[in-house]
């Protein structure tokens, strides 16, 4: 009697009173649904993200969060408003009837409750979610494809393996549109040349690549090829696999069509289809007198360790397939406006605009050359190949055309000599910086593993009392040969290869962790800063992953103040507006670090739930001045207004804490009181201070 | 009729003898709820006396206690309003009609 799906349909049901929470729950079990019950309205939220229910009941009035707050940080949360929430009012009351639906609930029930009728309500509530979730799936799908000129749609579902798509793909593919089309009938008619790039792309898929963008051909009934292109968007399931891939297609013979067969055939090579040689040399030099004067910009040359023998073991047709793959491979990975071509049989080229600096540069290779080392597909075979990469810089090497690619196949054929697998700067200068970069970012990769990663606390005083108040955390690593390696260096490296979330992961919880101990000892008035990366504050999981260590730790939230920078919060301010309030909803504390750095004002960042701005040590390192001191009072009496509590970070003297304890700054932080410091060394200052 | 013996037995029909856990909770919880209302009339926390008054209206509804819940939602409402004059008199009625209630409710577990 209830929805098809086989698991029981999920109930989160937010109620204070014991009687009506037992009295709704019993009577929901007895129609078969599963039941999570919360007490209160912050305990019903964080619920609510620990268990993803499908319907929500919730109480209009009940302390610590209120049924109106409950439904609007679920609503935050999650966006797309597709659960549907009910909540529970007395007839009379039309006024909290308004507010119900105000707040975002998607229908009410009037108390008392009758068992029943209860059971009927959710039934339609249910159907009724249900019905908009396909509409606004199809809506979805259409607007996808709309959105992308007009495109038409598909859709594989990887567990059913069926295709389902409009008309216009079927057409496209040249496959009759009908039920029960799976993946292999829906491709029969693609170029089996052309075959190894969709599987590398799904080979892709399995392996979290979550967007796919390739181009193939295929044959129709009349014997034209058509040039197809597909984009799509890979969902996973819980348990990360496939769970299906939507996407759209468009027919793209057009493109090829309006260059005639022979320009196009000048300018392409035939097999992978990327420029040619001569069109790498035309737009090079295009952009070297043009565009790239003085810009820092570099040219790679490279080829694959080996080919002729893997050429030999595959043969040819594979071989082909390789090389295709690869040439569809460097369109994803170079960055738009970056021009990749294919030189000659496995020699490559791609130019890279634009570099803000050398360490960019670095990074973008070293990004570049781990895209380049995923495997292939290869007749069902996962493929790995190494390749030997040149480099030259312009303008530091070269600042023609002829010397620029003479001096990066130097520098390749030097990657050669030394066993290939690596690339190569023509400048020896740059190939030890580049050297030392890959090298710490490998070391990064283990650093975790080999606990090399720490946490040291800053102290933090009250400001009036100069007592200890909390800590900031902040991250280090200490490398087994080279020491402390400071911040500034491994934070970047960290950004550009991912590893940050892993890294502020562990120091979230790690940080989490060691304050619960001081609280155990006896310090429990102690609150832990922790800093949340760009990288960190644009998962999509945040909230969910901030409430699982809320929920594995008995250190309430709020002594948890997360950090994120000023430019970053106002990067997305409508955006990040919505997470913050998801992160205040789930308790923690929210602070504005480095205040003043950026462009806000302290009356926009009013609009963000915080609790706290941090100044920046610029500020106070300026007090000396009269200006300086204006600006801080300026923004500390600011602050006192709109009721934010000010931390000063940098004190290092008497008269910078004496100016602004005067001004009735909340908290220090600072030299003066201590350097950030390991764990054990935090406990004894913490001793020895309080 | 200080209970609603037929929107018991309804109730009773859906979830068989689990009914009995429920009047229990209800008899359990709702002491506590009446000391906690005593305190805040006698102090005149309205906003308590509010809220309290709140949860024993919706608590009492769900065990058939319509009189009671009546009750409670009146003195919900005076404390609401501001009104002081007759909250000490409402309080009594609640308390009185509570004891007839329990009994009711523990009469009606008995017949399981």
């Amino acid at each position: 009697m209830l929805s098809t799906s086989p698991k029981p349909t999920r109930i989160l049901l937010i109620e204070d009173d014991p009687v009506t929470r037992l009295k709704v729950s019993k009577v929901l079990q007895h129609y078969g649904y599963e039941l999570i019950e919360a007490k209160n309205g912050k305990e019903g939220f964080s619920q609510f993200i620990e268990h993803k229910p499908t319907l929500v009941l919730v109480d209009a009035m009940m302390p610590e969060m209120n049924g109106y707050e409950v439904i609007k940080a679920i609503r935050n949360y999650e966006l797309d408003h597709s659960i549907p929430i009910l909540m529970f009012t007395s007839l009379e009351d039309t006024e909290s009837i308004e507010l119900a639906f105000e707040s975002g609930a998607t229908d009410f029930i009037t108390k008392p409750l009758n068992g029943e009728l209860l059971a009927h309500r959710l039934k339609y509530a249910l159907r009724t979610s249900e019905m908009e979730a396909k509409l606004r799936s199809s809506q979805s799908q259409l607007l996808f494809a709309q959105k992308l000129a007009k495109l038409g749609y598909w859709e594989w579902d990887a567990l059913k393996d069926e295709v389902t798509g409009s008309e216009s793909v079927f057409n496209l593919f040249g496959i009759p549109k009908q039920q029960g089309i799976n993946l292999d009938l829906f491709l029969s008619n693609v170029l089996p040349k052309d075959f190894p790039i969709i599987q590398q792309a799904i080979n892709e898929a399995n392996h979290g690549q979550s967007h796919l963008q390739i181009s193939f051909r295929a044959l129709q009934h009349n014997g034209n090829l058509t040039h197809i292109e597909c984009l799509g968007e890979v969902s996973f399931d819980r348990a990360n696999k496939v769970s299906k891939i939507t996407g759209s297609a468009q027919d793209i013979s057009r493109l090829h069509k309006a260059e005639t067969l022979i320009q196009y055939q000048t300018q392409h090579d035939s097999l992978t289809e990327l420029p040619n040689r001569s069109s790498f040399s035309t737009t090079v030099n295009d952009y070297l007198t043009h565009h790239g004067s003085g810009r820092l910009s570099a040219i790679i040359i490279f080829d694959i360790d080996r080919f002729k023998q893997i050429n030999e073991n595959l043969g040819q047709e594979q071989g082909d397939a390789l090389l295709i793959s690869l040439g569809q491979r460097l369109n994803r990975i170079t960055r738009e406006g970056d021009f990749a071509a294919r030189l000659g049989s496995d020699e490559f080229a791609v130019l890279i605009r634009n570099a803000e600096h050398l360490d960019e540069l670095n990074l973008l290779l070293n990004r570049f050359s781990q895209d380049l080392n995923a495997p292939f597909m290869i007749d069902n075979q996962e493929l790995f190949i190494s390749y030997s990469m040149g480099v030259s810089v312009y303008p530091d090497d070269a600042d023609g055309l002829e010397t620029l690619l003479n001096n990066a196949n130097i520098a390749r054929t030097s990657a050669k000599s030394r066993g290939g697998n690596q690339f190569i700067f023509y400048s020896p200068s740059l190939n030890d910086n580049a050297q030392d970069m890959l090298a710490l970012e490998n070391d990064l990769r283990k650093a975790l593993l080999n606990n090399e990663i720490e946490v040291f606390y800053q102290p933090q005083v009250d400001a009036q009392t100069l007592k200890p108040i909390g800590c900031e955390a902040l991250v280090r690593w200490r490398h087994q040969e080279r020491g402390i390696i400071s911040p500034g260096i491994f934070i970047p490296i960290a950004e550009s290869t991912g590893m940050i979330i892993e890294i502020g992961q562990y120091v979230l919880e790690t940080a989490v962790k060691d304050t619960q101990n001081w609280h155990e000892t006896g310090f429990s008035n102690l609150r832990i800063g922790i800093n949340l990366s760009s990288r960190q504050f644009s998962q999509s999981n945040l909230i969910e992953l901030v409430q699982h260590v809320i929920s594995n730790t008995e250190l309430p939230p709020k002594f948890i103040d997360l950090e994120i920078t000023e430019s970053l919060a106002m990067s997305n301010a409508e955006t990040n507006i919505n997470i913050l309030n998801g992160l205040k909803a789930i308790g923690v504390s929210l602070s504005i670090d480095d205040f003043g750095t950026g462009y806000s004002s302290l009356a926009y960042l009013h609009s963000f739930p915080i609790d706290t701005i941090k100044i920046d040590r610029s500020f106070v390192m300026n007090l000396e001045s009269s200006e300086g001191k204006a600006i801080a009072k300026t923004i500390l009496a600011m602050a006192d207004s709109l009721k934010l509590e000010v931390v000063a970070e940098g004190i290092e003297i008497e008269e910078q804490q004496q100016f602004l304890q005067s001004q009735n700054c909340d908290i220090l932080q600072g030299f003066k009181y201590g350097q950030p410091m390991p764990k054990n060394e935090f406990t004894d200052w913490l001793t020895k201070n309080t | 009729m200080h209970v609603d013996i037929s929107n018991l037995d309804m109730l009773k029909d859906i979830i068989g003898d689990e009914l009995k856990e429920v009047l229990n909770i209800y008899l359990e919880s709702t002491p506590e709820t009446l000391l906690k209302l005593e305190d805040a009339v006698a102090s005149k926390t309205l906003a308590t006396v509010q809220s309290q008054a709140h949860s024993l209206k919706g608590s009492s509804a769900n065990v058939g206690a319509n009189n009671l819940s009546m009750l409670s939602a009146e003195l919900e409402q005076n404390a609401k309003n501001n009104h002081t004059d007759n909250m000490s008199a409402l309080l009594i009625k609640i308390q009185t009609e509570n004891i007839a209630v329990a009994q009711a409710l523990k009469d009606y577990i008995n017949t399981f």
